[in-house]
């Protein structure tokens, strides 16, 4: 499911930045997947949960496997919300130049790489980590979001683009966030502490 | 109390458990069980004793109850609770 997730993730950037309209479609059909896991692993630990009477441990990991996997699932649901901003914006032409965005996409990408990593490791010091890291996105959302909404003052005709590139942003931003998430569910795993990361 | 609700059906087990949280308000309990649910239902405190080579009843943890069943510091204690032993 991760992996499934990652992969929408890259390939919604792409299709916004390669101004692919197939690709963006492949993203949003292929959610369903991601939904249909979703629901088998919910009821795989509903059964475990009901006929094992789990403890301790056992419990920490099906309940926090159950909360991570919703981020996941809410991950790819941000996947889909890219390729949607990304075939309304491939039908008009182009606002500016993809820098920034594409660069808070590589951070986001890599911070969901990396907390898979750290969830199969079961590495709570990995997670912290990584859920550090989030100011770097945080940062270059600010900067995106000051820069957009400068386009929108410059010319009203800029407005319906910036306000879809924001949403967009919005989406990796919430990716992120959903990253820390996990981070927080790795370390209730090995303490069982609910803590907070960001 | 030594297995108070052993071979007992679930509603006189209630019955027991009931008193029980009756009898605490004004007295200290110590109740001897094997079954986990019914310790993590009505101890505030759990100890986990084993047999070892030398002597019985080791006691191998003593915690509140909230943290001998949540975040066990011992692996003999985790491992009985959740069942892979025992």
């Amino acid at each position: 499911m991760g992996s499934m997730v990652e992969q929408a993730i890259a390939e919604s950037m792409r299709a916004l930045v390669d101004r692919n309209n197939a690709l963006a479609k492949e993203v949003i059909a292929r959610d369903q997947e991601v939904n249909e896991l979703h629901r088998q692993l919910r009821e795989r630990a509903f059964m475990i949960m009901a006929t094992q009477q789990p403890v301790a441990r056992d419990l920490r990991l099906i309940v926090s496997f159950q909360h991570m996997v919703l981020e996941l699932e809410r991950m790819g649901d941000h996947a889909v919300g890219i390729a949607r901003a990304a075939l309304r914006l491939n039908d008009l032409p182009q606002l500016k130049p993809y820098i920034d965005l594409p660069r808070m996409a590589e951070i986001t990408e890599s911070q969901v790489h990396e907390i898979l990593g750290a969830v199969i490791e079961a590495d709570q010091g990995r997670a912290r980590a990584i859920a550090e890291r989030d100011d770097d996105v945080d940062v270059l959302y600010h900067k995106i979001w000051d820069e957009l909404v400068n386009f929108m003052v410059q010319d009203p005709a800029n407005v319906q683009r910036a306000a879809i590139l924001l949403f967009l942003a919005k989406d990796l931003e919430r990716i992120a966030d959903r990253v820390t998430n996990i981070a927080e569910d790795v370390v209730f795993l090995h303490t069982g502490r609910i803590v907070e990361l960001s | 109390m030594d297995e108070p609700a052993s071979a007992l059906d679930p509603i006189a087990t209630l019955r027991i458990e009931e008193l029980m949280q009756e009898l605490k308000k004004r007295y200290t309990i110590v109740i001897v069980t094997h079954n986990m649910q019914q310790a993590s239902r009505v101890s505030d405190f759990t100890a986990f004793m084993l047999m070892n080579p030398k002597r019985a009843g080791e006691v191998i943890e003593f915690s509140p109850t909230d943290d001998i069943f949540n975040r066990p510091k011992d692996s003999r204690t985790e491992d009985y609770i959740t069942g892979r032993f025992g």
